[in-house]
């Protein structure tokens, strides 16, 4: 059962508001992030967090339109986009990468859940990992028949999440001395703003730049498009962030699982991160499963997630869901993912006019571009070497500008001579 | 009639939410059973409609 993988998705199959929208909301509404959140609170006032929480959402909403609106207007995937800049071999190295941080984040949210089962009915060590294991193994499933199942889980789970949420929230402020109480706690100051924005930026940089394409391509117009990342992001993301800040706050506590299960929500616990860890890890594994499947094009994207899924399976035995292993990866993932995003934007918007060839199956290219590599290495150096501003934006504007300049100077092709009518379009064919 | 099963299941289940998350006692239990009930209904309904499906 093909979902385009290798292709672009034709007009005819493209898909309405809701039906993307409900992928892309239902992978944003994670788990992880209500931990962040949590996390956060007890490093800063409220105050402080919120306006964190908006800043960092509307930089990735922007991010994620402009990514967006290239796999809308291609109906490309991310890895297939990546052959403009990369090569058609060079663009296996982000594609690889992108699977390996994928499969790292499929991993945390399976054994989390887990956890999560072993710590309510108080299994052995043994048991545990009989369902972390499982974990990995249903949460694959949907993902396995393609999107249109992916949007049913969605379409049930974004509604279940948002009123759990809510309800939960109401309960821990109620809990906790009502809302004046909560509003008046204030974390032991030991994080600044830049690096809550920064740690934001952490939750979401890698799907908002990387991940939303593969959904996107389905859409039907860019408005879709900007809505779609407006609504998963600024609203939804916020908000999950949000109510694990104030959950947090209201029970001085990072663990979601502790919390929750300390205000006897036991049903609403497992339905709530049944749906949220399962909307996410689907989109995760079906991210990957295309990824992969241009990286290996005679293996089947059935074949290869089932791969997947098993190896998670054995990974999720070292309990990666500890909170040390999550932030880390997060501040890790704001630096390495950037740069990457930041190639593709200038390559799409100022080197190739926002226009990619149609057909990419037809097209022939350049096996590697060693400066969109060198580009990319650059852009995480600047990140590191710079500690003015948000490290992400950094990193990805350093790797568009050193991009630009040296494919302008250069006048590199990335179409081979054979697909010359089409290079026209590029940019650095111009003296 | 999918339709009415899809929306109708999200009002059983966000009422099953807010009862099993406030309530107390029975009220909670029968929340719980409820929101179990909501995700169900919906559930079933969005298999057969989802909205904009129509080209």
């Amino acid at each position: 059962m093909s979902d385009y993988e290798r292709t672009a998705v034709p007009r005819d199959a493209r898909r309405g508001f809701w039906q993307i929208t409900s992928v892309w909301v239902g992978y944003v509404f994670i788990l992880v992030s209500m931990m962040a959140g949590a996390g956060m609170a007890a490093g800063m006032s409220l105050e402080t967090l919120f306006w964190a929480i908006l800043v960092g959402n509307l930089f990735l909403t922007v991010v994620s339109s402009l990514m967006s609106i290239i796999a809308y207007k291609t109906g490309y995937t991310f890895a297939l986009i990546c052959r403009f800049s990369f090569g058609s071999l060079g663009a296996k190295i982000p594609a690889i990468m992108y699977a390996f941080i994928q499969l790292g984040w499929y991993v945390i949210q399976a054994a989390l859940f887990g956890h999560l089962i072993a710590v309510y009915f108080e299994l052995s060590p043994f048991f545990e990992a009989l369902a972390m294991i499982a974990s990995c193994l249903f949460m694959g499933l949907f993902a396995l028949k393609g999107m249109r199942w992916m949007s049913v889980v969605g379409l049930v789970s974004i509604p279940t999440m948002i009123m759990l949420c809510l309800a939960t929230a109401m309960r821990a402020v109620q809990d906790g001395g009502g809302w004046a109480a909560v509003a008046a706690f204030s974390g032991e100051e030991t994080m600044d703003f830049m690096t809550a924005v920064g740690l934001v930026l952490g939750t979401w940089i890698f799907g908002a730049s990387t991940t939303v394409a593969d959904f996107n391509r389905f859409a039907r117009s860019s408005k879709h498009v900007v809505a779609g990342c407006a609504t998963g992001l600024l609203i939804v993301n916020s908000f999950i962030i949000g109510v694990g800040a104030i959950v947090g706050a209201a029970s001085q506590q990072w663990d979601l699982v502790e919390i929750l299960f300390g205000l006897g929500l036991v049903i609403p616990a497992f339905v709530l991160l049944t749906t949220n860890l399962w909307t996410t890890n689907s989109a995760n594994l079906y991210s990957v499963g295309l990824t992969l499947s241009s990286v290996f094009p005679k293996t089947s994207r059935q074949t290869i997630m089932i791969g997947i899924m098993i190896l998670a399976s054995v990974l999720s035995l070292f309990k990666p869901y500890e909170i040390g292993a999550v932030f880390a990866m997060l501040k890790g993932l704001s630096i390495i993912v950037p740069p990457l995003t930041g190639i593709v934007l200038i390559d799409f918007y100022f080197l190739w006019n926002r226009q990619y060839p149609g057909h990419i199956e037809n097209l022939s290219f350049k096996t590697v571009n060693p400066y969109a590599i060198l580009a990319w290495l650059a852009g995480i150096g600047v990140a590191i070497s710079f500690d003015i501003g948000f490290a992400s934006l950094n990193a990805m504007a350093g790797a568009a500008f050193i991009y630009a300049l040296i494919m302008k100077a250069t006048h590199l092709q990335m179409l081979n001579t054979d697909n010359e009518h089409l290079a026209g379009h590029q940019k650095t064919q111009e003296a | 009639m999918y339709k009415l099963l899809a929306l109708g299941g999200i009002v059983v289940l966000s009422v099953g939410s807010f009862m099993s998350c406030l309530g107390a006692g029975a009220l909670a239990t029968a929340g719980d059973a409820v929101l179990l009930l909501g995700c169900g209904i919906s559930t079933w309904g969005f298999c057969y409609w989802q909205p904009d499906s129509q080209a």
